[in-house]
């Protein structure tokens, strides 16, 4: 992927936005406190700072789910990634990140790439990064020790594969949603969205 | 994107976060009202309400309504910031319930004062003084907020200590605390395993040391690098993992500088890590001294020029602080201001500053309490100063008044509605009962005759009559009334009660002189003296003696030798007459013909008064006395009355007060009104003619007691009349029982509201149903319901019945008439009606083209006699529809009956309707119901003897109908005579024109109907005014319409 091309074909945009998820992803786990921030180690990506988890095994499920997603986005059979935010005790769901993917379908039968260049849609998912980062302002402080759930939502028709099994929505009751911004690579349509239990108590 | 939703994003760096997080519509409504600044006025107005709310509220909880005004604050200002006013109101809010032990321990609070708190610069302070003072030690929040805090500064020793001891006490939730306590546990050894791997690789360190103060540092240095800035979280919200890292920091610099001092050399040479040595500095310095030496180098690397002014600062400063203020300060005040515009220099210069204004709120407290203890009565304020300082804002006066009136007026109106309510209901309920005695009343009159005989044939009777009358001119008009309608039928019950009195006489004047003090006995009230005079004051003398309230005991002693006599034992029930119980049959038994009364049921009182104004020398206490003179005769008697005479002066006033008070106590009590005649009637007896309203009245509980042995004489030769006749047919109660027994939901148009009955005034809309209307004009308003004209948007009228009694009689009433007659009720029952039955009433609505009460067109002008012979017709004929199907109208009148407009009638319909059904009888509901007896609109003619006991009780409506015929034709109301055993016209009908014969005749055959069934009366008389008066009934209605507008 050089990033000298002008236009972007399905793979890159695959790529692309696999590439996101993977530090999304990161970012929430270490935005939310979900592993200690000792773990993390920092990167530059997207010209900003990122961080990267550097523990082993939570990095090998990443890669894993990563590369799957990688494969269905260039299917275009994926619709949804859910970052699953629940109490470590009770298994209460208390953060919901989900991200809605649009694939644009056409894009596997024409080749042709199409014209938006890598630094335009950067820029646009370092916005997309950014807020959520800021996202602080107004979610509510995770108490609790807390583990996270991937979700991905794909076409009904595909086959689940080893290591995967289906799952619930795990939707919160009560919550407040906020959505994010989004970025496109005119393949791919990311939208952001987080959903927060509202909790009465100081 | 919207932009709107990014809202937040742009100000990020200006949202304090929340541990319980936001919610985003509020946080977004707060930003766009602080970017419009047009909501302003909004805020302000809900903080004013805020405001007036702490000083009016006056329930049980005025913490929640702080706990609610702190809430919205934090909502309302995100960025926090001098206008939220926050840290004034936690200050207030802590402060006002610092002393109250039961908020102690209540969760709010405890948070208000962990806030409150984190808001200052020494948190610690306030943990401890809160430990000392009991505040929160039975919550788990407060603990790790202590806890958290020693965190904060490194101190894990006593932070753990702080868990121990919540642990130990019991706090509250223990579940959350342990969790915490774990948690904690868990950082601490994290730090202190990284701390000894720290040694080998030291080139991880940067990373973890880095969140807190980095960014803030960074972005102070290199403005493109801001975006890095906020992926740390600082201050107060920090995870504990961060703070976990936090502490980290301060623990190792205390323990080596050194070392660290080496990371960041190794870090600068990375993107981002400059700062971090610096936020190291911030932390560890120990002492002033080390640290300006150590500050030196680094600002140089930094090659910032307005370091040096911070140089100079430092040194000014550090000699006078402790060694922990900037220590303090790093870990504080990052979310208060945005640190990266702040000059350094500037920072140490408010850190000097911040500890001395911040500790006041504390000190404050103190202060505060102490003068509490110390002496509460220095300072005294005349006014309300709490209420206009209670708030986070001052109030005036006006605005405490204004905030009173309108709660008061809110109130009032409340209030208003549920007294007026109440005194209604009250007020039905008397006259209910005084109806009721009424109905008692005119039952004995055909006792009368036979009474008055025996009374004339007493030789010491005669007095008797000219008794009461005689005390005529002394009286004032209003009270001696009453006695004068009573007047005949007194002489009824004394016929029975002539021997008792007697005897009574004699009996009760010895034993009342056996009690009697003598010594007592000297003031006799009587100036009047004559020969009757002597005697009369005899008899009524004991009860005179006894106040109305203090009389039982006197009272009692007198009834034994008369209950003796008459073979009536002694009515148990003296305490029954104490109150009013109206539904008591002795009491109605023994107050009987009152009728007076019962037209004014307030008057008791005044009457009272009025008859003792009349006998000059009244006096409470002078009861016993008559006695000797009863012995004595007259000659003692007028010696006792000179003696009076001259003592009464003294004497009178207290007594008189206690017998005015007691009288108003038992002011409406019915028995008491009518002891009031038997007294008269005891008094009779005793042939007494100057009786003294004031005696009289003094006797009543004396006399009632003697009533009670003649009514149950009375009652012996009258029983079955007297049991059957007590009941007012139309009454409450009867009308609910009959109720009872059907199921009113099961009609269309009926609907129950679980509510209280709407007001109804004029020019108002109202709409109990779908529709609404507009109510123009009150036709009849009576005690217990209205009628009121109103118009709906489509131009119909409405006749809004509104009834203070949830029975919905007149809806039953037409139902039950369209059921029964079928198709045959369309000529006068068909207009469409609804009810609503409300909780303490009833609104019964119908529609219809109505040009109002007859009574209205007859006052506009009169009225063809082919006119009113047409209604007379149909009057006739809606009537004997009734009676058909056993219904009784029972109030025929002019103002009850309604006109339609002609158009809008089909041609089967009459103009005539029925306006009000209030006094209508169900008579197969009701079979109990034999005779007019007991119903309202009988006890007229029952007093005038044109219907008997017996009558039936469709009699009721032959004689409403020959009334508003009457009215009809002469425009007065019909006056009758008893001539030849027959009931005539008192006057004969002066009608210009028109067949009087046919009048003549239609009156003669109304009013002597006899025992012939009411159905067949009516059609005759329909036949006999058809054949007499030919119309044309298209002319007739014509001229209606005409006339009547």
């Amino acid at each position: 992927m050089s990033s000298t091309l002008k236009g972007i074909t399905l793979k890159g945009s695959a790529e692309l936005v696999a590439e996101f998820f993977s530090f999304g992803i990161n970012s929430i786990l270490y935005q939310r406190g979900i592993y200690p921030p000792e773990t993390f180690t920092r990167v530059t990506q997207y010209d900003m700072s990122l961080y990267l988890t550097t523990d082993s095994k939570l990095k090998n499920y990443l890669t894993n789910v990563v590369t799957q997603l990688k494969e269905w986005l260039f299917d275009c059979t994926v619709q949804k990634l859910v970052v699953v935010i629940t109490c470590l005790e009770t298994n209460e769901v208390l953060e919901r990140w989900q991200f809605d993917i649009e694939c644009d379908k056409t894009a596997k039968q024409s080749s042709a790439p199409r014209e938006k260049s890598i630094k335009a849609i950067q820029e646009e998912i370092r916005s997309v990064i950014r807020q959520i980062t800021a996202t602080v302002t107004f979610l509510p402080l995770l108490e609790t020790a807390c583990a996270f759930d991937l979700l991905i939502y794909t076409d009904k028709d595909l086959e689940v594969p080893e290591k995967w099994e289906e799952s619930g929505p795990q939707m919160i009751t009560d919550s407040e949603e906020v959505r994010l911004r989004s970025f496109t690579t005119t393949i791919h349509k990311v939208n952001s969205m987080v959903a927060y239990k509202r909790t009465d108590s100081m | 994107m919207a932009e709107g939703e990014a809202e937040w994003e742009l100000c990020k760096e200006n949202i304090q976060p929340l541990r319980r997080g936001r919610a985003i519509s509020a946080l977004h409504q707060a930003l766009s009202q602080q970017q419009e600044g047009s909501n302003y006025a909004a805020i302000q107005q809900q903080r004013q309400a805020f405001e007036s709310e702490l000083r009016m509220y006056n329930g049980d909880d005025p913490l929640d309504v702080w706990d609610r005004y702190i809430r919205w604050t934090q909502e309302t200002y995100p960025q926090g910031g001098k206008e939220s006013n926050l840290s004034v109101l936690l200050e207030r809010a802590v402060m006002r319930f610092v002393d109250e032990k039961n908020y102690h321990n209540d969760i709010r609070y405890v948070n208000l004062w962990i806030k409150f708190a984190e808001n200052s610069t020494e948190p610690l302070d306030f943990y401890t003084y809160m430990h000392g003072q009991g505040i929160g030690v039975k919550q788990a929040a407060f603990y790790i907020a202590w806890s958290e805090e020693f965190e904060k500064r490194g101190n894990s020793r006593r932070a753990d200590a702080i868990y121990q001891e919540g642990l130990s006490c019991g706090a509250e939730p223990c579940d959350k605390l342990q969790q915490y306590h774990k948690g904690f546990q868990a950082r601490v050894s994290r730090q202190v395993m990284s701390s000894m791997t720290c040694g080998g690789t030291e080139e991880d360190s940067p990373e973890p040391a880095q969140p807190q103060r980095a960014s803030l540092v960074d972005l102070k240095h290199r403005g493109k690098k801001k975006a890095i800035a906020p992926v740390n979280r600082t201050g107060a919200s920090v995870s504990h993992h961060s703070r976990g890292l936090n502490l980290q920091l301060p623990a190792a610099a205390h323990n080596s500088q050194n070392s660290r001092i080496t990371v960041f050399d190794e870090s600068q040479a990375a993107v981002a890590e400059s700062f971090e040595p610096r936020g190291d500095q911030w932390m560890a310095p120990p002492t002033a001294r080390a640290k300006e030496n150590e500050l030196m180098p680094e600002k140089w690397t930094n090659v910032k020029m307005p370091q040096k002014s911070r140089l100079g600062h430092s040194i000014v400063v550090p000699p006078s602080k402790p060694n922990f203020q900037p220590f303090v300060e790093e870990s504080d005040q990052p979310p208060a201001v945005t640190p990266c515009k702040i000059n350094p220099a500037v920072n140490t210069v408010l850190s000097a500053r911040k500890p001395a204004k911040e500790e006041t709120p504390l000190e404050r407290l103190q202060e505060h309490q102490q003068q509490q203890v110390a002496g509460q009565t220095q300072e005294q304020s005349m006014y309300c100063k709490e209420l206009l300082l209670s708030g986070a804002t001052e109030f005036c006066f006006e605005e405490l008044r204004a905030e009173r009136y309108r709660k008061k007026e809110a109130k009032e109106l409340e209030d208003k509605e549920f007294k007026l309510r109440n005194v209604k209901e009250e007020l039905w309920r008397q006259i209910e009962v005084k109806q009721r005695l009424l109905m008692e009343d005119s039952q004995h009159i055909g006792a009368e005759h036979q009474a008055r005989y025996v009374v004339q044939s007493d030789g010491r009777m005669e007095d008797c009559k000219p008794g009461p009358s005689s005390s005529l001119p002394q009286g004032s008009t209003s009270g001696f009334q009453v006695h004068d309608e009573s007047k005949a039928s007194s002489s009824v019950i004394c016929q029975p009660n002539i021997n008792d009195d007697i005897n009574t006489a004699n009996t009760a004047g010895r034993s009342e002189q056996i009690q009697v003090d003598e010594a007592e006995a000297k003031a006799v009230p009587f100036t009047i003296f004559d020969e009757s005079a002597t005697e009369q004051p005899r008899e009524v003398a004991p009860a005179v003696a006894s106040k109305p309230s203090k009389a039982r005991k006197p009272l009692t002693a007198i009834l034994k030798p008369l209950g003796d006599v008459p073979a009536a034992g002694p009515p148990p029930e003296s305490d029954s007459l104490e109150g009013i119980e109206p539904l008591n049959e002795d009491a109605i038994i023994g107050s009987y013909r009152n009728k007076t009364l019962c037209h004014i049921p307030d008057d008791t009182c005044d009457f009272a008064r009025a008859a003792q104004l009349a006998s000059t020398p009244f006096s409470g206490g002078l009861g016993h006395r008559p006695s000797p003179a009863i012995e004595g005769g007259l000659t003692e008697d007028l010696c006792a009355l000179a003696l009076s005479t001259a003592k009464e002066v003294p004497t009178p006033t207290v007594p008189q007060a206690d017998y005015e008070a007691a009288l108003r106590v038992k002011k409406l009590s019915p028995i008491l009104e009518a002891s009031l005649e038997d007294g008269r009637c005891s008094e009779s007896s005793a042939s007494s003619s100057s009786l003294s309203g004031s005696s009289c009245v003094k006797a009543m509980n004396l006399s009632s007691r003697l009533e009670l042995g003649c009514s149950e004489v009375a009652q012996a030769c009258d029983a079955p009349a007297a049991v059957t006749a007590i009941e007012d047919p139309t009454c409450e109660n009867v009308r609910k029982e009959a109720l009872c027994k059907i199921d009113l939901c099961s009609f269309s148009n009926f609907y129950r509201k679980p509510e209280p009955l709407p007001a109804v005034n004029e020019n108002d809309t109202m709409s109990p149903g779908d529709e609404a209307f507009l109510i123009l004009s009150k036709i009849i308003s009576r005690e217990n319901f209205t009628v009121h004209f109103g118009q709906t948007k489509s131009n119909e009228n409405v006749i809004v019945k509104v009834d203070h009694q949830p029975i919905p009689w007149d809806f039953y009433i037409k139902a039950q008439l369209r059921v029964r007659l079928g198709s045959d009720s369309h000529k006068y029952f068909n207009d469409q009606s609804s009810c609503f039955l409300y909780e303490d009433g009833c609104i019964t609505l119908s529609w219809g083209h109505y040009q109002g009460t007859l009574e209205e067109c007859l006052s506009r002008s009169p009225l063809q006699q082919d006119v009113i012979a047409l209604l007379v017709i149909d009057l006739l004929e809606l009537v004997g529809q009734m009676h058909s199907c056993h219904l009784v109208h029972g109030d025929l009148r002019p103002d009850t009956l309604l006109l339609r407009h002609r158009e809008g009638c089909e041609e089967v319909e009459s103009v005539l309707r029925v306006l009000d059904f209030s006094c209508s009888l169900d008579l197969d509901l009701q079979p109990e119901v034999t005779s007019v007896q007991g119903h309202p609109a009988a006890q007229t003619y029952l007093k005038q003897g044109v219907l008997s006991p017996s009558s039936s009780p469709y009699q009721i409506d032959l004689l409403g109908i020959a009334e508003t015929v009457h009215v009809m034709l002469e425009k007065r109301n019909m006056k009758l005579v008893h001539i030849d055993s027959e009931w005539r016209l008192a006057d004969d009908l002066k009608m210009a024109s028109g067949n009087l014969d046919v009048w003549h005749s239609f009156f003669r055959k109304i009013l002597n109907s006899g025992n012939q069934s009411t159905v067949s009366v009516l059609s005759e008389l329909q036949q006999l005014v058809k054949r007499h008066c030919s119309y044309d009934i298209e002319d007739i209605l014509g001229f209606i319409h005409e006339h009547c507008h």
